[in-house]
């Protein structure tokens, strides 16, 4: 059988405006696997993922999902390839309602989730529905994000340090919704500086340095690599 | 007679009609470039434009193909959205991203581009258009005489406003604007078409100037520089109401014409310097004007 992973980067390079800060990033996600982007602050873990879903300035390289090339394709085609963004300041519209902001993403497939799911997924967002989105906590920004994609219905959720800055206690409950996902068969790339909670999800591992990626391994493998993850990532 | 303050009642509600009939132009103007600026972020000065060629298209439809002007209504509007699109698609496109002077020079340009046709081909004296029969007449209400087209023009006005406000706020493609107004490169990951969506907007903003356009032909003369006249007060009521508000726009396009209308009554002098004055006093205290947020 041929290996055939649902999303395939090969050789992005990217740049902001004149700075170049990819420099040749490859990584595979095989379907219904859990894949986790781990580096220092500023290697470009953002970027990558930016490259993905099209907003960098400028990218060449090669990024297929399902064989489709993204690169060059105009950016409200991307999502419909079955990819759900979830960006690292979270993207919630302020001036939209939780239910607005729930509401405003084009269905791109037929696995979208249904109201009463996600409402059982995350209450918080039910009691809120009608509030601002900018006048969320933190933790139910980061839910309304995952919430919002969800509802579009992708085959790849791309997940950009979905824990960050929020407490032990949300942590946990968006550590308990992602494993309930990938249960379904869900595949996510995430990207993750909270190394516990990364090595309770992945399946696989890669390591950036510098705009590149320097090293990958399977989770089997990560007791054996500790130190090497450490010296990298500094945990 | 009645007397308020010195003047006669009629003359009074005559003036506040008339003020009500400018500030309906005002605000289907600035809801307009409101919209357009929020979401594009340009100062369309075609905007001038859009109304004018919206009143040449209903006389040139009435006068040289006998369109009746309730058709002129809904087909001079589409005319003045198709040019706008195509001016989106062709030039006003090649400058999202660009300092938004840009924007602002090019629409000015495009405007003059307009008028100059327009003088080349018209002259310019104004082309009388007349008022639809069903509407000629006038109302004796006591206190005064309403002109019956004038309030046709206020009422109609009013709901396009409505509506629109309607739309933005509560509907899905309203969401859509106003996600798009705060973050479109996102809404594009999303799989929102934002491009189409620009296109829409400017089209649509245009259709609005292009419908007042229509609605202004039979009062006023239709002449080449008409828009370019009402358009320096349009982009005082804009800064009065706040960019990119569209309650602003509305409320402060109404109080705008109206107060134009008492300062006719009482110090006529005034009256042109009004909207100006106003703008400055409302800057000096609220800079980001009356319904305006802060960024
Ligand atoms: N909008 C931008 N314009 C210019 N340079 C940028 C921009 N965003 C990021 N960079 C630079 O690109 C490099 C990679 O940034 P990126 O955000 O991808 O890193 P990261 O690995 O996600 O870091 P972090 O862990 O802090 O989120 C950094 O050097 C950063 O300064
Ligand atoms: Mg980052």
């Amino acid at each position: 059988m041929r290996y055939d992973p649902l999303l395939w980067v090969e050789n992005l390079q990217g740049w902001y405006g004149e700075s170049h800060i990819l420099h040749g990033v490859s990584l595979s996600v095989p379907r219904a696997q859990t894949i986790a982007i781990l580096g220092r602050n500023g290697v470009g873990k953002t970027s990558t993922l930016r490259g993905i879903v099209g907003l960098l300035s400028r990218a060449t390289g090669s990024v297929r999902m399902n064989g489709t090339e993204l690169i060059g394709m105009p950016r409200h085609r991307i999502a419909y390839t079955g990819i759900g963004y979830v960006p690292e300041e979270r993207g919630i519209y302020g001036s939209l309602s939780v239910q607005e902001n729930l509401d405003l993403l084009p269905r791109i497939s037929d696995r979208g989730m249904s109201l009463e799911r996600i409402f059982d997924l995350f209450p918080n967002l039910k009691e809120r529905r009608r509030a601002a989105g900018g006048t969320l906590s933190g933790g139910e920004q980061q839910m309304l994000s995952i919430a919002r994609v969800l509802r579009a219905g992708p085959e790849l959720l791309v997940l950009d340090e979905p824990t960050e800055g929020l407490s032990p206690v949300i942590v946990q409950h968006i550590g308990r919704v992602l494993n309930a996902l990938k249960k379904d068969g869900l595949t996510m790339l995430l990207v993750e500086q909270n190394f516990h909670f990364a090595r309770h999800l992945a399946d696989h591992f890669y390591l950036m340095e510098e705009g590149r990626v320097v090293d990958d391994f399977a989770a089997r493998d990560l007791d054996a690599r500790l130190d090497t993850v450490s010296s990298l990532i500094g945990v | 007679m009645t007397m308020i303050f010195g003047v006669p009642l009629v003359a009074l509600a005559s003036q506040l009609v008339i003020g009500l009939f400018n500030g309906a132009f005002y605000a289907l103007l600035s809801l307009g470039l409101g919209v357009i600026f929020g979401l594009l972020r340009v100062v369309n000065f075609t905007h001038g434009a859009f109304y004018t060629v919206g009143a040449f298209a209903a006389f040139l439809l009435t006068s040289y193909a006998g369109f009746s002007f309730w058709a002129c209504l809904v087909i001079a509007p589409l005319i003045v959205a198709a040019l706008a699109a195509v001016l989106e698609r062709s030039l006003l496109r090649k400058l999202y991203g660009l300092d938004a002077l840009y924007g602002l020079l090019l629409t000015f340009g495009i405007a003059l581009l307009i008028e100059g046709l327009l003088q080349f081909y018209f002259g310019v004296a104004g082309q009388p258009y007349q008022v639809p029969a069903l509407l000629s007449g006038t109302s004796n209400l006591g206190f005064m005489f309403l002109p019956h087209y004038r309030a046709f023009a206020i009422a109609v006005s009013l709901l396009l406003c409505l509506l629109t406000w309607l739309i933005i706020e509560y509907t899905s493609l309203g969401a859509k604007l106003r996600a798009a107004t705060e973050n479109s490169r996102l809404l594009e990951v999303f799989g929102v078409n934002v491009p189409l969506l620009l296109t829409c907007t400017y089209a649509f903003g245009g259709a609005l100037a292009g419908f007042a356009g229509v609605i202004a032909a039979p009062v006023f003369q239709v002449s080449p520089l008409m828009g370019a006249n009402l358009i320096i007060v349009v982009f005082a009521v804009v800064i009065i109401g706040g960019l990119g508000s569209i309650t602003g726009a509305i409320v402060s396009g109404l109080m705008l014409g109206t107060l134009e209308a008492l300062a006719k009554v009482y110090w006529p002098p005034s009256a042109n310097l009004v909207p100006f004055l106003i703008m400055a006093v409302v800057l000096f205290l609220r800079p980001r004007g009356l319904f305006g947020k802060g960024e």
